[in-house]
């Protein structure tokens, strides 16, 4: 039915935006969790949007790609950073290698920070979409009252 | 018959018409943060030309088609959605939609009107 998809468009980057905040928070938490020695330190994750098609067009060419809803976002996978770690000298410290580095994780609080704020303004923003895609649904369904 | 008036086929294609755009918002609102996205939007494909075939006469109903803009770029990421621009284009076609479902229940009471009273 036609409002329903509408709301799944929404719903679709409701899911998404939230996603991509649990795997910021993850990043956050995790950005003091040392190597561990024999193991590398966490590496930062994120995640990858693309677009669900929503033309009749795009359907059709991303037929063959198994998407049966139509419309909105997805994540497709999340990707591991390849960036370096972070060494530290502390030879005291337990996790510390050979050479008395301790190797943190390659997360970067402010860049972590920025991207929380941003996806928190698109869940926002989609959630006030939501708001008015009700209110015309509501009008549809007061036709011939 | 009533629903096959002119009148009624306009505000038919009209309600479709703000609905899709609608949906294209929505969808520009959903990839706000997906990397090469383009806005989508929707354009009224050729009512002038046809208005004018019909000896100038108004169009009454009007078909549509979903553009992406793959011209322009907002974010270094290839972007192009404004959100802003995109919650007005929402709001604008709910004004659009409840006027429209307005006039529609306006009619329907004018053939209620009719109806019931055609025989007294």
């Amino acid at each position: 039915m036609a409002f329903l998809s509408s709301l799944d468009i929404s719903g679709s980057a409701l899911t998404a935006e939230r996603y991509r905040m649990d795997v910021i928070l993850q990043n956050i938490s995790n950005a003091n969790t040392a190597a561990t020695p024999g193991e590398d330190p966490y590496r930062r994750k994120q995640v990858i949007f693309q677009e669900r098609p929503l033309t009749f067009r795009d359907n059709l060419t991303a037929a063959q790609r198994n998407l049966t809803k139509s419309g909105g976002v997805r994540i497709t996978e999340i990707v591991e950073s390849d960036r370096d770690f972070k060494p530290v000298y502390d030879p005291t410290n337990p996790s510390a290698n050979e050479d008395g580095y301790v190797m943190y994780p390659n997360v970067d609080l402010t860049e972590e920070r920025v991207d929380l704020m941003a996806a928190s303004n698109a869940y926002i923003a989609n959630m006030t979409a939501l708001s008015v895609i009700k209110a015309t649904s509501m009008k549809a369904l007061e036709i011939g009252k | 018959m009533f629903y096959d008036s002119k009148s009624f086929r306009a505000l038919e294609s009209g309600l479709s018409a703000a609905w899709l755009q609608q949906q294209t918002a929505l969808q520009n609102l959903a990839n706000l943060e997906t990397p090469n996205y383009k806005a989508k939007s929707v354009v009224f494909e050729d009512t002038l030309n046809r208005a004018l075939e019909e000896n100038g006469n108004a169009p009454y109903s009007f078909t549509t088609r979903v553009v992406t803009d793959e011209t322009t770029t907002m974010r270094p990421d290839g972007n192009n959605v404004d959100s802003d621009k995109e919650g007005l284009v929402l709001y604008k076609a709910y004004v659009q939609y409840s006027y429209l479902t307005q006039k529609i229940n306006g009619s329907f009471s004018n053939f209620r009107y009719v109806l019931n009273n055609a025989m007294k």
